[in-house]
């Protein structure tokens, strides 16, 4: 089998580009990025996609398999895609150094150790609330430039900050 | 009852309960508790497919048992096909659902690290915000004379339907399944669900409930009159347009 500059098979190489431009459907964000898209197998015709869901309840999991199903097809029609949905955890912490700014890009909080306001970098910030406007979605309210932002954040994560 | 069948009745029980939760989604005028019940209306439901899954239950069979499967095959706890129909019964029925759950889900994940103790760790911790959030509620209302007396009637109202949840089906007409599952003892369940409501009452000053020293059976069906107009409702849809083509999500 022949091999690309970087010494992987160009099928694979092909594969893990275009699955890393697959982007969620509500939050400006490749899979990848947010942590969600973790492992790609291929075994002959076969491509095995491991994904972690940010929440059990998202609505949007089955639209997420059929970007990555349709974006296998893209890449070569011939092979079978098996997408399967990890039960661990998703934590903030899964996201990429690259989402992190696609995400502060996008007006949403920032995690290091504590909630960023997006706009003023502020750590003053107030959860407003256990539940946002999606699952994965906790409002904040910066005290330090008086905006509002959302955060992602995992129910394992959502300790912290209370009102 | 096999832990198959616990599980398999408490689909029923969480998806009713978050079907009911959504109907709140619009006649609430406070868009912070209508985004809440959103969530955990739709976590519930989730979290009743993560159960049949865990019992090999393929999502075709899903949606027969939700769309056709008759009223009377039913197996949910008195206080889940109880269709609650004020703010104070909503908020006495979720708390008690919700402690119920979280109990069963620590229980599952102390069954080990395989599949079901992976699964039931993510739906422990999805839950917990449940929780934390109707206790919140249950503070509210019985910290406030205005809705004290009826939070009072409503916590008695699901207290006294609730002493099934870990109840033995009086015949079981659950099919067993082959699924890997641990072993689930409903006694101590119920015990520990018991001193969890207790605790948590107690935490925020609201009434204590007297749930039964032991789970009481549940029977088929649950509260049948109740659950056949709940069940007519929900799959008012999807009866009324045949026509149309349903996707069947995993």
């Amino acid at each position: 089998m022949s091999s690309d500059r970087h010494g992987q098979d160009p099928l694979r190489t092909a594969l893990d580009e275009a699955l890393g431009r697959v982007e969620d459907p509500e939050v400006p964000i490749t899979l990848r990025d947010l942590g969600v898209l973790r492992d790609v197998e291929v075994d002959g015709g076969q491509v095995t996609v491991r994904m972690v869901p940010t929440r059990l309840g998202c609505p949007a999991l089955d639209e997420m398999a059929r970007r990555v199903r349709e974006t296998v097809r893209q890449v070569d029609a011939s092979l079978d895609t098996r997408v399967e949905w990890s039960m661990e955890s998703w934590t903030p912490q899964a996201i990429t150094g690259n989402g992190l700014a696609s995400l502060r890009e996008a007006g949403y909080g920032q995690l290091r150790r504590r909630i960023r306001c997006p706009y003023c970098e502020s750590e003053d910030v107030r959860q407003e609330g256990l539940f946002g406007g999606a699952l994965c979605k906790t409002p904040f309210t910066c005290r330090g430039c008086g905006s509002t932002f959302d955060a992602l954040r995992s129910a394992l994560a959502a300790q912290g900050h209370d009102r | 009852m096999s832990t198959a069948q616990l599980l398999r009745a408490w689909a029923d029980d969480l998806y009713l309960h978050g079907s009911a939760l959504a109907r709140w989604i619009t006649d609430y005028i406070d868009l912070e508790e209508s985004l809440a019940v959103g969530s955990m209306a739709q976590e519930d439901v989730a979290h009743a497919a993560r159960l049949l899954e865990l019992c090999d239950v393929d999502p075709q069979t899903r949606d027969g048992l939700i769309y056709t499967r008759p009223a009377e095959e039913w197996t949910p706890s008195l206080l889940t096909s109880w269709a609650p129909l004020t703010w104070p019964e909503t908020v006495a029925r979720a708390f008690m659902v919700g402690t119920a759950f979280a109990c069963l889900v620590d229980e599952l994940v102390a069954g080990g690290q395989g599949p079901v103790g992976k699964t039931a760790r993510v739906m422990a911790a999805e839950q917990r915000l449940h929780v934390r959030h109707w206790s919140r509620w249950v503070g509210i209302l019985a910290s406030n004379p205005a809705t004290l007396a009826a939070f009072e009637d409503a916590l008695g109202e699901a207290t006294q339907r609730a002493g099934d949840m870990f109840g033995e089906l009086a015949s079981p007409i659950i099919p067993d399944g082959e699924a890997d599952l641990p072993k689930l003892d409903v006694e101590p369940l119920h015990q520990r669900w018991r001193e969890r409501v207790d605790e948590g009452l107690a935490s925020v000053e609201a009434p204590c409930a007297s749930l039964p020293e032991r789970p009481r059976p549940r029977r088929a069906g649950g509260d049948l009159a109740s659950l056949r107009r709940t069940v007519e409702r929900l799959r008012s849809v999807r009866n009324g347009h045949p026509d149309f083509l349903y996707e069947i999500h995993s």
